[in-house]
């Protein structure tokens, strides 16, 4: 389903979690390939699971949490890694950018003792050569008299240009994967695109292969060659960018991207919020997640959760998880259903969610 | 932009703001020039959005409005009176007519109080207390769609989006005339973000209320303004109706403001802001935008630009506008 040689191969990928209110699962089957180049976006709202997933594959998990499923990255299983190759293959092969650049450096540090630290721990080179390869990588990352920037300290720089100092710190150790865990979120519009752009320069040049988390649809659509939408750790739809927006099959989908306000319509064009809040994870439903708040939900819905599959079978590079799919037969019919029942099967009032469509 | 004037100030305004200035002095003598000469206004039953960056003095516009600070020069003219020249209790006394949604929810509710406390907290300070009754309170509960059998639950019962929509209530309960929201939307999921877009509409028109909304959000502030003052450097670049400013974006902030909104289809050229914000201490002299607008010339560095009509109230502080095609 992807082209060239696969980077990350997640497999049925669950983690729980035990709290003090019981079991939870945050992430639920997640099987995902990612080919060595890629760039790949995961959309969904805060408690979906795409955090925690992030998490998982740089073997970050909380310790009250519990993994099950295979995670292979370059091809090697991270449980079959001996202790000796653990300790410098997270940060090295893959390495991650978090949200918020002022909490993820250190502010009693100098930029240069930040971004040294990782190159001399995991790849045993002088003091000298990891100076001039962190000057390097502030050149590549576009920060101006680099020399200068590493002797500051963070609250010294701007957002944007600390953003810049994370990701240069992420690639010092030229990883094969980066994950991008909301990079921008943090940030002004203007600045966003440009670390967006940074980041899809960067991906080009050394052909890194890039997890993009966010919760704006907008942000991946312009950067990700395919697109996965997580909601109540599921994946609830996978497509290439073109085919999501083209023709998105999932109903979360659908309302998520409808409930997004549209800069190409009129203003006071009115918004179509889903209705409710996603489920409890401490008390996950029995059938799909999303059918609460579904427009397309059956009684089918409620009993049993739909596998993520393509029109003709989990192979396709288009793949949903829903019995009653949007823009085919099944979903058209559920939709009428629905409205003329006034309600969906989890009894949902269809007026709060059909607006423009009736 | 950075630019001054006062030419789109209309005469039938409710609340006019004139050249206000708003400086914090700092150590050493100097100061931050947060807002440096901004005028507008707002009609009854108006939406002005008001964007920029992170800095650019939206907020602290809106605040000094409400003299929040007090501005540190300038005219706020409402209801036939300068607040800036009102006394603390005059002052106090035309504070109702005023509110604020925040953006964070959940801290900008008082976590012991009951919803019912927090609701009606500016009733118990203002109304006669003969007036006022917990079916006005249980009514506004029921406007915002929050259940009005949860009045004695606590904030921390609720999610954001709920806290937000109790956050409305508060607001509205003194019938105030305007209601400013402080990038109201920022802190939710998109789900729940249109649905307290949808009910600010809503309550804007049943309780026939101003706002002045805040976002960095350009997307948003489309959906839910009439108006969209664009800001840089504590200035206005642009001032105009919401679809005609992002149809025919004039001045070059603007446009690079719309180029940056993620996969939107806009009408723009691409285009990436080179360079970092100035230093508001030490503002650029001239046209403020100067040092990284792709058009700036000599006369963009000394001489400011004031804003000057370029269509159907549009607005626009910029010698070398990009040219409207229709006007």
């Amino acid at each position: 389903m992807t082209s060239g040689p696969v980077m990350l191969e997640v497999d049925d990928l669950a983690v729980d979690f035990s709290t003090p209110s019981g079991a939870l699962r945050a992430v639920d089957g997640v099987s995902l390939e990612l080919a060595e180049g890629e760039s790949f976006a995961i959309v969904g709202e805060s408690g979906s699971g795409k955090s925690v997933f992030s998490r998982t594959l740089m073997n970050l998990l909380a310790g009250n949490g519990t993994r099950s499923g295979s995670i292979k990255i370059g091809g090697r299983d991270i449980d079959q890694l001996s202790k000796a190759e653990r300790k410098h293959f997270f940060g090295v092969e893959v390495a991650m950018v978090f949200q918020d650049p002022m909490t993820s450096l250190n502010p009693v540090k100098r930029i240069d003792a930040q971004l040294t630290e990782a190159m001399r721990y995991h790849l045993d080179i002088s003091k000298s050569e990891a100076r001039e390869r962190a000057i390097a990588l502030l050149k590549q990352v576009h920060i101006p008299s680099p020399e200068q920037r590493l002797r500051q300290y963070p609250h010294e720089l701007s957002g944007g240009m600390r953003q810049r100092v994370v990701i240069a710190m992420a690639l010092a150790c030229e990883p094969r994967l980066l994950i991008a865990d909301e990079p921008t979120t943090a940030l002004d519009v203007t600045v966003q695109k440009a670390i967006l752009d940074l980041l899809d320069e960067l991906r080009r040049e050394r052909n890194m292969s890039m997890i993009l988390i966010t919760h704006d649809l907008g942000v991946a659509r312009g950067r990700a060659d395919r697109i996965g939408v997580m909601y109540a750790g599921r994946l609830q739809e996978v497509a290439t960018t073109e085919a999501l927006f083209s023709e998105m099959r999932h109903p979360y989908t659908q309302a998520l991207l409808q409930s997004i306000p549209n800069p190409a319509l009129r203003s006071h064009t009115r918004l179509q919020p889903i209705p409710g809040r996603p489920p409890n994870l401490l008390e996950p439903p029995l059938g799909c997640a999303f059918a609460a708040r579904c427009r397309h939900a059956q009684p089918d819905c409620l009993n049993a959760k739909p596998s993520l599959a393509g029109a003709s079978g989990a192979d396709d590079e288009h793949r949903w998880a829903c019995f009653h799919p949007v823009g085919t037969e099944a979903g058209e019919v559920a939709l009428r259903a629905n409205i003329d029942a006034g309600k969906n099967a989890a009894g949902l009032d269809m007026s709060e969610v059909v607006g423009e469509l009736v | 932009m950075a630019g001054s004037g006062t030419a789109h100030l209309r005469d039938d305004s409710l609340l006019r703001v004139e050249h206000m200035v708003v400086e914090f002095p700092i150590g050493g003598g100097g100061k931050v020039h947060a807002v440096s000469d901004v005028s507008f206004d707002l009609v009854e039953g108006e939406t002005l959005g008001i964007v920029g960056e992170s800095g650019c003095g939206k907020s602290t516009t809106a605040k000094a409005t409400i003299q929040l600070p007090r501005p540190t020069s300038g005219n706020v003219w409402f209801k036939g009176r300068d607040l800036t020249t009102l006394g603390d209790e005059e002052l106090r006394k035309v504070r109702p007519e005023f509110q604020m949604i925040f953006q964070d929810p959940i801290s900008s509710l008082n976590p012991r109080r009951t919803v019912n406390e927090i609701i009606s907290e500016g009733l118990r300070v203002w109304g006669d207390n003969e007036t006022w009754t917990i079916e006005r309170i249980d009514e506004l509960m029921e406007a915002v769609g929050i259940d009005p059998r949860f009045g004695e639950r606590k904030p921390h019962q609720f999610s954001g989006g709920q806290c937000q929509r109790i956050s409305i209530a508060r607001a509205l309960v003194l019938d105030p005339k305007v209601i400013i929201c402080d990038e109201p939307v920022s802190a939710l999921d998109v789900s729940v973000q249109a649905q307290i877009l949808n009910l600010l509409e809503d309550m804007k028109e049943r309780y026939h209320v101003s706002l002045l909304f805040i976002s960095h959000d350009l997307s948003v502030v489309k959906n839910i303004s009439d108006r969209v003052m664009v800001m840089y450097m504590g200035k206005v670049c642009e001032v105009a109706p919401s679809d005609t400013l992002f149809a025919e974006p004039a001045h070059h902030y603007t446009r690079a403001l719309m180029a940056a909104i993620p996969g939107a289809e806009v009408t723009v050229e691409d285009q990436t802001l080179e360079g970092e914000l100035p230093s508001a201490i030490d503002p650029p002299a001239g046209c403020r935008f100067n040092t990284r607008c792709p058009a700036a010339t000599d006369e963009c560095r000394s001489v400011e630009p004031e804003l000057r009509q370029v269509g159907d109230n549009h607005f626009v502080a910029c010698h070398h506008p990009v040219s409207v095609s229709v006007a």
